[in-house]
Order: structure tokens, then sequence, then C-alpha cells
């Protein structure tokens, strides 16, 4: 017997049980992916059986919880499953009742009366009323509510009073008169929350409680992961829907929520960025929607700021300094460069404006030396993080006609709002939806990007006569007024943005926006035959 | 070893301890409040002040400490200043991802590791060259490049494996092993390359040991020699080289729990800081922690069942 031969039992039991387990993790795999194979594009793992959408966000619809209120337009995408609104766009673009049966303007547009649907319960079992829908809008003072940013004190669209006189009828008074007053109760700004949301909003913040035609399923549900909804075949419109359950998965990186799509994981995915369309529509398809316009608005109109923001030719300089078709081609590919404000497909759109501000570094020059500052100018914008890539691009092209760009990194989003104070500009999108003169009255020209109170008699009369004529007439008011803005230098625009979403077209139709905005119609989304 | 272990777990209970206190500290130390947090961004300072009462945020530092440890030792880590759920709940339910995809992703590592590494050391040669210039390639490759690229092939080209998504395994056991292969894979790359480089080196040493030499000396069959004594001299290298990897994968999962879309505590870690989430950041970083130290622990008393001397070190 040799002494050095010590029988550790380990000793004998390791290869074999190595063999073993490398057997059973290969035997494993192999019967996995016989069991994914077939090209199903990942099997049993795709969600997308028959009775089932599902769809892929850009990022977290809820990441505050579940009050629709706390909520842009957007959201409504998401939130429409579980709550209704008074009033929703269809894909057409028109403002359709849904929480209301009938409803009526007086004569000045000044008071709007609401006849509420009959049948309509809440996910806390009770029932739609006059009372409910007061307590809803009189939270339009609460700033956190993001869905009522214009019906509150002081702003565009704001109401005075709320009053209830019978359960079913709604009256609401505008401070001042509205061009479309229901426009303002549509989507998430018309969202209806139950009366016990109403009544304890941080209930809110885990369990909705609305009247839609789904519920939250949170035995399937992840918190800024992946969202369930399963319908209530009780539910008062539960045959405008087509699905018995719609999930949402948020896919924040952008490669990720293409293959999605591509590999059949999310039937329907979106906001696809720029770079990954090709390859969505390698194998699926895509649909667009225009609207977003992208370049510098100036909020320093009088030079309050930066004196020479207060002259109009250092503005339009900035406009003839700026390569938009350059920016398109390099970064936005898809997108369409644009020097005027008013998106392609919205009433008073010109396509000759786009050729008042075409790349001129030469232009700009003479522009600065008329306004006295033939060696250019510095200005500050703040950023929160790094500067985007079109922020980079635009500050070398302004470079190039003297005019510095210097980025100041904000630490927290306050401080980005409160450069609206600050900055003489901003480089941002802005979407002003199927009514510029709306966003142009409440926000351009009205709101937060003229805190100045800037005035400009020019574009004040076209605003005008765009808010109150109707037709034809105001058309060519709305004409006039993308004119004035574009000439006064009130927007430096530099593309229209696109927004993309990919399909998978054997599952389902292809989706519909919500008129020109860019989001979807949640029930529109319809099996493909 | 009874005392070895104590001695490792009492080290471990106050590695986790000085975990707490520091993420407990460094909260405390920035700016914001979680009033702020929960008042949202149009709250007055009247309102953000009532919320740091009710929170507690005002009391003395101490008081907060031992009062939030009495909470975590009855395994309460509180809710989210966001939206109210139960962070412990939400936890609980990312951790397997995490967990499993960085385990899974160690031992794939580990048994891809240690075979090419034998190999490469009792074969020699040109082989042994190849795997050795191979796992050099394979470890200077980012993950999430080659989890851009097995997801071109295997499930966008090839349509064998989804390409994003979770699947608990209680809902579908074979979807829940599909939709870990390719994250698995993706972070096994560099894993297995680092393991085989060490396993290699281990093994190269070990048979260049006397003990060795005596052993083939003495008749022993060369398979023994080299799979069952080399193997057990270079696995103590290969075993700490583990636990690194483990660590390693976990704390990386951020990347790959975006770039496949899983529901992980790479995500939630990640939304809480966004978002400001301090309690909610406090339980990603505690959760991490304690995985992080039993894991370890594990591995010390794996490592002092291989070899005598750690223990008695």
């Amino acid at each position: 017997m040799n002494p050095f031969r010590t029988r550790d039992p380990l000793d004998l039991r390791r290869p074999s049980m190595m063999r073993t387990g490398v057997a059973v993790l290969a035997a494993g795999a192999l019967t996995s992916l016989a069991a994914c194979g077939g090209g199903s594009g990942g099997g049993a793992a795709s969600a997308s059986e028959s009775d089932t959408v599902t769809i892929a966000l850009d990022s977290d619809a809820a990441p505050n919880g579940y009050d629709p209120l706390l909520y842009a337009q957007g959201q409504f995408e998401f939130f429409s499953a579980m709550y209704d609104a008074l009033f929703v766009t269809a894909p057409d673009g028109t403002v359709t009742p849904s929480l209301v049966s009938d409803f009526s303007n007086n004569a000045d547009n000044t008071q709007t009366t609401l006849t509420l649907t009959d049948g309509v319960t809440f996910t806390d079992g009770k029932p739609l009323d006059s009372a409910v829908v007061k307590a809803n809008l009189d939270r339009r003072s609460d700033p956190d509510l993001e869905a009522y940013g214009s019906l509150g004190p002081g702003q565009a669209s704001e109401i005075t009073d709320v009053s209830a006189p019978d359960p079913k009828t709604v009256v609401i008074t505008w401070a001042k008169p509205q061009t479309a007053p229901e426009n303002n109760l549509v989507d998430t700004a018309g969202v209806i929350v139950g009366p016990d949301g109403v009544a304890d909003p941080t209930s809110l913040e885990t369990t909705p409680d609305g009247s839609g035609a789904y519920t939250l399923n949170t035995d399937d549900t992840t918190r800024a992961s992946t969202y369930s909804f399963e319908k209530s075949d009780d539910a008062r419109n539960a045959d405008d829907w087509a699905y018995d359950t719609i999930v949402f998965k948020v896919i924040t990186d952008p490669q990720a929520r293409a293959n999605a799509v591509v590999s059949g994981q999310a039937d329907v995915a979106g906001i696809l960025d720029p770079t990954t369309i090709d390859l969505v529509e390698s194998r699926q398809k895509t649909v667009s929607q225009g609207g977003t316009i992208v370049g510098f608005y100036f909020l320093d109109k009088t030079g309050a700021v930066n004196p020479a923001f207060g002259k109009e030719q250092a503005r339009q300089a900035i406009g003839y300094a700026i390569d938009r078709e350059k920016l398109v081609s390099d970064l936005h590919e898809g997108s369409r460069a644009t020097s005027q404000f008013f998106p392609e497909d919205a009433p008073g759109f010109d396509p000759a404006l786009d050729e008042q501000y075409a790349y001129d570094p030469d232009k700009a020059k003479q522009l600065l030396a008329e306004a006295g500052l033939p060696d250019g100018f510095d200005f500050n914008v703040t950023v929160l993080g790094q500067p985007t890539e079109d922020q980079v691009a635009v500050q070398a092209q302004l470079a190039e006609v003297g005019i510095t760009m210097n980025f100041v990194t904000a630490t927290s989003t306050d401080q980005l709002f409160a450069a609206v104070q600050t900055d003489p500009v901003l480089f941002n999108p802005f979407a002003p939806g199927a009514q510029p003169a709306g966003f142009v009255a409440g926000v351009l020209y009205g709101g937060f990007l003229n805190t100045q109170g800037a005035k400009e008699p020019e574009i004040e009369a076209a605003l005008g006569g765009a808010l109150g004529a109707t037709g034809d007439a105001q058309t060519q008011a709305l004409t006039d007024l993308n004119t004035a803005l574009t000439a006064n230098a009130w927007v430096a625009p530099a593309y229209e943005d696109f927004t993309y979403f990919g399909y998978n077209a054997d599952k389902v139709t292809e989706p519909s926006f919500a008129g020109t905005n860019n989001y979807l119609v949640l029930s529109a989304i319809q099996p493909a035959s | 070893m009874l005392a070895y272990v104590a001695k490792r777990l009492s080290l471990a209970v106050g590695t986790v301890l000085a975990a707490v206190l520091i993420t407990f500290l460094l909260v405390h130390a920035g700016s914001g409040t979680p009033g702020a947090v929960k008042a949202g961004p149009g709250a007055t300072a009247a309102e953000i002040a009532a919320q740091n009462e009710a929170l507690g945020w005002n009391q003395p530092l101490y008081v907060q400490f031992f009062d939030y440890l009495g909470h975590l030792f009855r395994f309460d880590l509180g809710t989210s200043l966001i939206d109210g759920r139960s962070i412990a709940a939400d936890l609980g339910d990312r951790l397997p991802v995490t967990a499993s995809i960085a385990l899974f992703a160690t031992l794939l590592s580990a048994v891809v590791g240690v075979l090419l590494g034998v190999t490469a050391a009792v074969r020699g040669g040109r082989l042994g060259k190849l795997i050795t210039t191979g796992a050099g390639v394979a470890l200077s490759l980012p993950a999430f490049w080659v989890g851009v690229i097995v997801v071109y092939l295997l499930a966008i080209k090839l349509e064998l494996l989804p390409a994003t998504g979770y699947v608990p395994f209680s809902s579908d056991p074979t979807a829940w092993f599909n939709s870990l292969v390719l994250p698995v894979l993706t972070l096994a790359v560099g894993g297995a390359a680092i393991i085989a480089r060490t396993a290699a080196a281990g093994m190269r040493e070990a048979l260049g040991q006397e003990h060795i030499r005596t052993l083939r000396a003495m008749g022993t069959p060369e398979w023994r020699i080299r799979y069952v004594h080399a193997l057990r001299f270079s696995s103590v290298p290969v075993v700490s080289v583990l636990g690194i990897q483990f660590i390693a994968l976990f704390g990386g999962s951020v990347i790959i729990e975006n770039l496949f879309a899983l529901p992980g505590l790479g995500q939630a870690g990640q939304q809480s800081a966004a978002s400001h989430d301090f309690p909610a950041l406090i339980g990603v970083v505690i959760v991490a922690t304690v995985v992080v130290v039993v894991v370890n622990l594990l591995l010390d008393l794996v490592v002092a069942a291989l070899d005598p001397k750690v223990r008695t070190a």
C-alpha cells in the first residue's frame, strides 16, 4: 500500500461530481434552448399572447405612484387603462366626450356646463357624480399636479369656479374666454379620480382609484419595471378595449427597447431612439409623429440679463449661425430642419419661413456688427449634468460667428427650472400641439418663456386674431403669428423632432397617435387581423 | 474551525453595521431632506418642515440611527418617500433577479474558467497560448459590448432567446431560464477569462510542487495527480477570485439590468438615487452589502475548508 495515497473521500467524489454538474448544466441548457427554438424569438418569455398586448416604454410612467394628475398629458397613454377623463383625444385629433354625455359653452366661452355619463363606477366602488368631479378640479391650485398646470391660478386656462348644481351637472367658470374650453379638460387634465382617492391622495401612491376598463394587477407588477393591467369585464366601456391584459414594460436603454420590439418581447415600443429606427424597420414597422420643435427659445428679449439679447439683430444672428441641415444629418436622421416654431402639420405652418434663416454665417456676422457687437458676445445656458449633443454642436456653430455659449451645470432640477429667470435663452424641445396659438398665449408670450413680460405689437395682434377667429381667418392669423415670431426672432428653432414608435405588424395594427400629440391612444391599439 | 467561523461571523456582522452607519451618515450629510422629497417640488418651506418633522428627520442623529437599526432588526426597511411602497417587499422581489444573474454568471465563469485554465496549464503548447491569449482578449471586452453582441446574434439574428425581460421562476421555469441566459452569458465572458487565467497560473504552480513530483515518483496515475491533487492545490486562489467575481458581477448589475430590462437591485438603486428616495437607497445599499458579506463569509469558510493553513492564520 502506498502511504502517500491518502484516500480522502472527497478526492474520489469530486471528479465525478464535477462531471455530473457539468452534464446537468449542459442538459438543462440544451433542453431550454430546444424549448424556445423554432424562431419564436424567445418563446415562452414573450408576453405577446393573443389576449395580451405588451408595450415597452422609454421611462417609468408612474414614478410617483398612481395619481394621474401628477403627470403630463403624455402619461395618458399609460393611465387611460385605469382612469377615464371628461374628454379624450381621438386618433383624428378631435376632442371627444368620455365621462361627459353632453356639454355646452356659453356665448363668450367663459362658462362650460357638463352633463356626466351614467353608470360610471370607480375602483373604490363609488359612482361618478358632480361632487367628485368638483373635488378633482378643486385640487387645481396644487402646484404638484402637473396635469392641472394650465388650470391653476394665474394660468392661461385658469378655472375660477367649479359648481355642482345637481349630481349629474358640473358648471366650470373660466377666468377669461377660452378658444375651445373643452380642450382644457382632455386626457390627463380631464382625468377624474375616484372619491376615496381624491379624499386621500396619498392612497394613490400605491392604489389607483379610477373608472377605467382595467385594474392594476399588483401581483404581476414591479414598480418602475413592469405594470400589468387586467380588464374588468363589467367595466362601462370594456368593449372598447381589445385586450384582456395590457403589460407595460419600462425599458430605459434605447437599444434594449428596440431589441424588445424586434425580437417579439414587446408588441409596441416607444419612444424609439433615432439610432435604432433602422434596426426596428429592418424587422418590424414604425409609426412617427412630428410636432416637437427643438431650438433656442429666447427668454431675455428685454436684455435685462444679457444686453445682447435685447437686440433683435443679435437674436437673428443666432438664427443664421445655426447649420440646421448639418445638425439633422449628423445627429437627428429622420428629423426635419426648420426655422419656424409651428410644426409641419399645424395650421399656420409656412414652408417659406424655413428659408428665412438659411445657414449664413456671413449674414450672422453682419447682423452682429449692425447690433453693435462686431466681436460677438457671450451667454450662459444652464444644463443638468452634461450638455446634450445638440447643445455641443450648436455651441461650435455659434463660435464660428463669434458667439460664445457657456454651459453652467445645475446640480438639481430646481436649479435648472430657476434658470429661466437667470439665463437669457433656453435650448429645449417644446411641442406647440394642435393649437399652437394656445401654446403661444400660455407659454411663449403669456407664460414662463416670457417672464419678463416683453411686448411685441406684431405678435400680440396676430395672437389676438388667432385666438378670436375661426376658419380661414384663423388659419391666416396663425400664419401671421408664426411669421411674426420668426421675423422678430422670439425663437430660433433648429429642427422638428419626430417621435417614433415601433410595432409588430403581425400582432397589432398600426398604433395611432392622439391627434398631433406624440403619445398613443391606448384604446386604439388593436390585434392585427 | 468553530472559532474561525465565529470570528468571520462577527466580522461579517460588523461590516454590515459599518455599511449601515456609513450610508446613514452619507444620506444625512447631503443637502436634501426626505421632507422635501415627500412634499414634492411645489411644496412650501413650511410643508417641507412639517414633513421632516413627521418623518423624524429633526430628531438627534443617534436617535434616528438607533430607531432605524431597531426597524432593521425587524426586517423593516421602511416605505418609499416617492410612492409609499414597502421597500423590503420591493427589494424582496428584485433581489432574486440580481442574485440569480450574479450567481449563475459566477457558476458559469467557474466551470468554463476552470476547464479552460486547467486545459491551458496541462496541455500547454499552442492550445495553452490560445486559451491564455483568448482570456486576455475576453477580459478587455466591456460587458455592455458583449451584451449587445450576444443579443444581436442569439436573439435578433438566430431568434433563439429573448432579447430583454425577466420571467419569474414561479410563472414559467423554462421562460425564467431563457430570460437569464443572455445576461448570464454576457457577464460570464469576462468572469470566465479571469478564472481561466487564475486557474492556469495556479495549476502550473501546483504541477511544479515537490509533493506532486513525489506523487509521480510513487506511481500515482497522472489523471489523479492533475485533477485531484494539483486541482485542489490551485482551487484556493480560484475560490478567492470567485468571491471577488461575484461581488463585481453583483455590483455591475446596473448596466446589465438596463441592457436587458431586468427588474433587479441595480435598477432600484439607480432609480432611488435619481429620485432622492433616501430610505429606498439605504435599503438597496444594505441588501447589497448583506449579500456581499454573506457570500464572502461562505467563501472564506470554503477556503478554510480547502486550506487548513487559513484557519490557523
